[in-house]
């Protein structure tokens, strides 16, 4: 039975914790971030909710399949690297596009993101299913 | 002169970590150990804070946050461990 003090700190971080996690992963590929360090912050602040208030009560009204995140992110990451092919470049080739959007400037889209935003998935999933799996175990 | 001031804290902050590794190498119990690499690490977090300061350099600051934020996760988690047994 965990305190009132870790249950208060935790609810404040988790939603802070979450934009920051999306701040690391949006700022990678040319500024430090990137996905895999964004899924663990994510990851570990889930880990902390299921510490804080116990598993079970997490469980009774918030369960995603966490293997199917997995899924999704490695399906998503094996997708943007052969798209490459189909446009007769080489494999993992990234295409860059710099648009220019109100109230923040120039921003650089490149397809290498959305490798990280599979990377992200995979790191979550990975890390919360093992989570969940071993601490649901008796 | 402000820079020989951070330098001469960098140094300060160095030498505070000689009592936390006494206390993780020779502490007699767990909890010692566990709240001494909390100083340690809480000491890394304001070391890379002023060696930002002092490099001119932001990329540092994401660095200590998300040392921060995992030390917290691990501290917690140890202490839930150590007091009942169980993690989840």
């Amino acid at each position: 039975m965990t305190t009132l003090i870790t249950k208060t700190v935790t609810k404040i971080c988790l939603p802070l914790v979450i934009l920051f996690s999306i701040s690391l992963l949006l700022a990678g590929h040319n500024n430090p971030g990137g996905g895999f360090i964004g899924g663990v912050m994510f990851a570990s602040v889930i880990a902390l909710t299921y510490v804080a208030f116990g598993l079970d009560y997490i469980k009774s009204f918030f369960n995603p399949d966490w293997g199917n995140w997995f899924g999704f992110g490695l399906l998503l990451a094996a997708l943007t690297a052969f798209s490459a092919i189909a446009f007769s470049h080489n494999f993992f080739r990234s295409a860059v596009e710099f648009v220019h959007l109100p109230f923040f400037g120039e921003i650089e889209l490149v397809s290498a993101g959305l490798f990280d935003i599979g990377v992200y998935f995979v790191v979550i999933g990975g890390l919360l299913s093992i989570f969940k799996n071993v601490g649901d175990d008796e | 002169m402000s820079s020989m001031l951070l330098e001469y804290s960098l140094i300060f902050m160095v030498i505070s970590f000689i009592p936390c590794l006494y206390r993780v190498i020779k502490g007699p119990t767990i909890p010692d150990r566990v709240v001494a690499l909390d100083a340690m690490t809480t000491i890394i977090v304001v070391m890379l804070g002023i060696y930002s300061y002092d490099q001119e350099s932001v990329f540092f600051m994401d660095v200590a946050l998300v040392l921060a934020i995992i030390s917290f996760v691990g501290t917690v988690t140890i202490s839930k461990y150590l007091d009942e047994g169980v993690v989840f």
